[in-house]
């Protein structure tokens, strides 16, 4: 309840003055790499669109100085040297910028790049809900946003037991979330599927089938579901051509006009693991359970 | 001193083609060897040149056996003129015959003077010295032939071996292929010419060898061996055979009916 | 003058002259390149960036930006460039067919398949992943090479038609199993697709350094074999009969074209046509001599890579389009005109 999120909210704030960053700082990130630091960043660059949302939900949007094209949020990032994304990024561009720290991800192979140029680099992305909670602490400490992240943890959690509960002791019910009309889904153990569970939903995708699997459109039918979310409607697909699959005319979804297709700026929520995992959830309620919200 | 094929049992693929052959070529002698399809001509020449491993018997060039022998050593007494006379389009004509001169090179050296001079000699003995900077892509059949000799000439071989080397040109070309080859005998090189045409062999050979079915069937000067009842029954067709001076010439007769 | 006249004259008096006309063509377009990128480098900050470098010091995002991201790409294209049209040249010599490619005996489907276990399951099995994908994408182009070499051996020849028929067998199945990997990972499924389709975007002189080890035997033994390349065009037997040991001459050349293009998929991907057209385009130049073709294919190769690459991350800026895509879509109609230019 909101009571109870205010409370935390206040015992954090009154252990603020206790938490200050001291440099120079050594940090190891998710690759292994040894990081330092030597003031708190002022020239920040990041290739990740989540942690673009965290550094600006952590209050250092001033110190930004690149993101990559994907970086949308907040809207004032738009406006930034855009550096391609870390699969293919503008390095001489980056380069030029002369950042004090970069972000980015363990995967696309870009911070051992960054590295050799000498270039100050976090690889570390948050892939689940309790990650990104814990990567706010990280970056906080990094940024020396130590209370700001704090916060920022708390108001996340507030708002998650704020929907837990007001949909406790409703009945939960079935959905499938489409990521592409082949289809693809997301298993329970997916950044997705946890926030849908957050959300008091039930995932019609069962546990052993996988994280990101790759459905038998006989098994969507054979569940009926009663709510379908299209997180591919903003690339191409609608309502209307999915009622239109064959079996479809029978989902509940179909009948209850549940079949929702999200806009764009929905799925980026959705997708990314970082200050809005929050509003994440309570759109995710409010999806599911109409009458409570 | 002598190239020779002693008691060669060879083949393909557990087919036997030569079925205990004796043959020997030696200096300066023109040596025809004649015989139907199939006779084992073509797999003579391949295991004189150690193209192909004898099953029994084998080549022996000068008293040792061409196993033996190293392939370098080999090519530098052994050149062979091929059957198919195809030449890879994108070389000159001096670059092919060049290439006559490899076993003497070798693939790692640069051409001597030696080298040189022998290329310009079988340029100047085979007249494609007007050729040398044409590629091959644009010669005609008979100056192609010119040109495989030449390379044959520059490896400067004791023995040549032309597998039947005619057979697609005009006579003009023929003829000119047997005085070089005649010329070259006289310089005291063995030449062995396998040969389809009896008249051609009969006319330019000093022996010819007669094969039948992988052996020996006869071996003589062409009038020994090109007889009537000889080719009737080795070729399973009738000729007439008119001997003119020392030479024969032999006349089909047609068939009845 | 004729035409025919012409050719005779640029092949025959030429000497050392397209050599180095083609060596002062490839350092210039090599400048050029060094001297474009995203952030703007004017001439003169570009020769003073060069000057800092070769006299060792470095200082300023400038020369990072020369020394560190654009030199070594552009050193990494013009190499792999020289490597696949070289392989090519080989192979094209090997086999006789000027159709012939680096990639006939499956190099290319054995870096693509190593490269995509490495991208899926790297993060399961950590070996793997320190592995990397360059190494593995080497070791098993090797391997499925050396695999094919087996298949098709008969007793001590190679034969040419086994060899291409293995290389086409193994190297669909390999296809094959790539692909199923891209569609049972899909997450993976681009960085496996970007990787095959080659890029130099990820050149650094640590990684270029390996591969022109490994460049250094088999180019020498590629130009080294140059005068018994010209001799197995007259065809393997009378090469045999010219003293050549065809079969080892054979497979050395396999060996060391398939190390080049091995060197130069693992670090590049699979960037095609460069390997086929470029030697194929010298040889109807300058003639099929192999002394003269082999280093020329080099050079030329080394120059169309450069350019190719240039344009890849010029034309839609800062994204990059992959090399592979250029050089197919250059390389196709090139190679059309060739072949419609030879059928005259």
């Amino acid at each position: 309840m909101a009571k109870r999120a205010a409370f935390l909210v206040i015992l954090l704030l009154a252990f603020q003055a206790a938490l200050a960053t001291s440099y120079p700082l050594t940090v190891k990130d998710e690759l292994g790499g040894s990081l330092t630091l030597t003031h708190a960043p002022r020239r920040i660059v990041s290739m990740i669109p989540s942690d673009t949302e965290t550094v600006c939900a952590l209050g250092a949007c001033g110190s930004l100085v690149g993101v990559d094209a994907l970086s949308d949020w907040p809207k004032r990032v738009t406006s930034l040297p855009q550096l391609g994304n870390a699969n293919a990024p503008d390095l001489e561009a980056l380069v030029a910028l002369k950042p004090d720290l970069v972000l980015t991800d363990e995967y696309s192979g870009l911070a051992p790049r960054l590295r050799n140029l000498g270039l100050p680099v976090y690889a570390g992305t948050p892939q689940t809900f309790d990650q990104a909670l814990t990567f706010f602490g990280t970056l906080g400490r990094l940024l020396d946003r130590q209370s700001e992240a704090a916060v920022l943890r708390g108001r996340v959690e507030g708002q998650v037991a704020a929907v837990a509960a007001k949909v406790a002791g409703s009945s939960e019910p079935s959905v499938f979330v489409e990521l592409d009309p082949t289809p693809y889904s997301v298993g329970p153990a997916s950044y997705l599927g946890t926030l849908l569970a957050k959300a008091g939903g039930r995932n019609i995708v069962g546990a052993g089938m996988g994280e990101y699997p790759q459905v038998d459109p006989e098994y969507v039918v054979k569940q009926d579901p009663e709510v379908v979310l299209l997180m591919d409607a903003p690339y191409g697909e609608s309502v209307a051509k999915a009622e239109a699959r064959p079996g479809w005319s029978t989902l509940r979804a179909v009948e209850d006009g549940r079949v929702l297709a999200l806009d764009r700026q929905q799925v980026d929520m959705l997708s990314r693991a970082g200050p809005r995992m929050g509003d994440a959830v309570v759109l995710l309620a409010r999806l599911l359970h109409p009458g409570h919200f | 001193m002598s190239l020779a094929v002693r008691g060669v049992v060879a083949g393909y693929a557990g087919r036997e083609v030569l079925r205990g052959l004796d043959l020997e070529l030696k200096p300066g002698e023109v040596l025809g060897v004649v015989g139907p399809n199939g006779a084992g001509k073509s797999t003579l020449v391949r295991v004189l040149t150690r193209l192909l491993p004898a099953w029994r018997g084998g080549a022996w060039l000068d008293g040792r056996s061409v196993a033996r022998i190293r392939r370098r050593a080999l090519a530098r007494a052994v050149a062979v003129l091929p059957q198919s006379g195809e030449l890879p389009a994108g070389f000159t004509v001096e670059a092919l015959v060049a290439m006559g001169r490899t076993p003497h090179t070798g693939l790692l050296g640069a051409p001597s003077a030696e080298d040189r001079a022998a290329v310009e000699r079988a340029l100047v003995e085979t007249d494609t010295r007007g050729l040398r900077l044409r590629r091959a892509a644009e010669l005609s059949g008979g100056e192609r032939q010119r040109v495989l000799l030449a390379r044959a000439l520059a490896q400067a071989p004791r023995y040549l071996l032309l597998d039947e080397p005619t057979n697609h040109l005009d006579l003009r070309y023929q003829l000119e292929a047997l005085a070089f080859v005649r010329r070259e005998a006289s310089r005291g090189v063995g030449v062995m010419v396998v040969l389809h045409d009896l008249n051609l062999a009969a006319a330019g050979c000093d022996r010819v060898a007669l094969l039948e079915r992988g052996r020996l069937a006869a071996l003589g000067t062409p009038t020994e061996v090109l007889t009537a009842p000889l080719v009737s029954r080795v070729y399973g067709a009738d000729v007439e055979v008119h001997v003119r001076g020392s030479r024969p010439l032999l006349v089909p007769r047609m068939p009845a009916g | 003058m004729a035409r025919a006249d012409v050719r005779r004259v640029v092949s025959r008096g030429a000497g050392l002259a397209p050599a180095t006309a083609s060596l002062a063509a490839l350092a210039a377009v090599m400048l050029l390149a060094v001297g474009v990128g995203s952030v703007h480098v004017p001439p003169a900050a570009l020769l003073s960036a060069l000057a800092d470098g070769l006299t060792g010091h470095l200082h300023g995002t400038v020369d990072t930006i020369v020394w560190q991201l654009r030199l070594p790409r552009v050193v990494l294209a013009a190499l792999v460039g020289a490597a696949l049209s070289l392989a090519g040249g080989a192979f094209q010599g090997v086999f006789r067919n000027p159709l012939a490619d680096p990639y006939l005996l499956g190099a290319a489907s054995g870096a693509g398949f190593g490269a995509a276990v490495v991208l899926v399951f790297a993060g399961a099995v950590p070996w793997l992943a320190r592995l990397g994908v360059p190494l593995a994408a080497f070791g098993c182009a090797l391997a499925t090479v050396a695999v094919v070499t087996l298949l098709a051996r008969r007793g001590s020849q190679l034969p040419s038609v086994a060899l291409i028929l293995a290389g086409v067998v193994v190297g669909s199945s390999l296809s094959a199993a790539t692909s199923f990997l891209m569609l049972a990972s899909r997450d993976r499924a681009a960085g496996i697709l970007s990787w095959l389709l080659g890029s130099f975007a990820f050149a650094s002189w640590a990684r270029l350094l390996p591969v022109a080890a490994l460049l250094v035997p088999s180019v020498v033994a590629i130009l080294g074999a140059a005068r018994a390349l010209d001799v197995l065009q007259l065809g393997e037997e009378s090469a045999a009969q010219l003293g050549v040991p065809v079969a080892a001459v054979r497979l050395a050349l396999l060996a060391a074209a398939t190390l080049a293009t091995a060197a130069a998929v693992s670090v590049a991907g699979v960037i095609g046509f460069v390997g086929l057209v470029v030697p194929h385009a010298v040889r109807l130049a300058f003639g099929a001599g192999h002394r003269r073709l082999l280093p020329l294919a080099g050079l030329w190769g080394a120059l169309f890579m450069v350019l190719a690459d240039l344009f890849a991350r010029t034309v839609v800026a800062p994204a990059e389009i992959p090399v592979g895509v250029i050089t197919a879509l250059v390389g196709g109609p090139f190679f059309l005109a060739l072949l419609r230019r030879q059928q005259r």
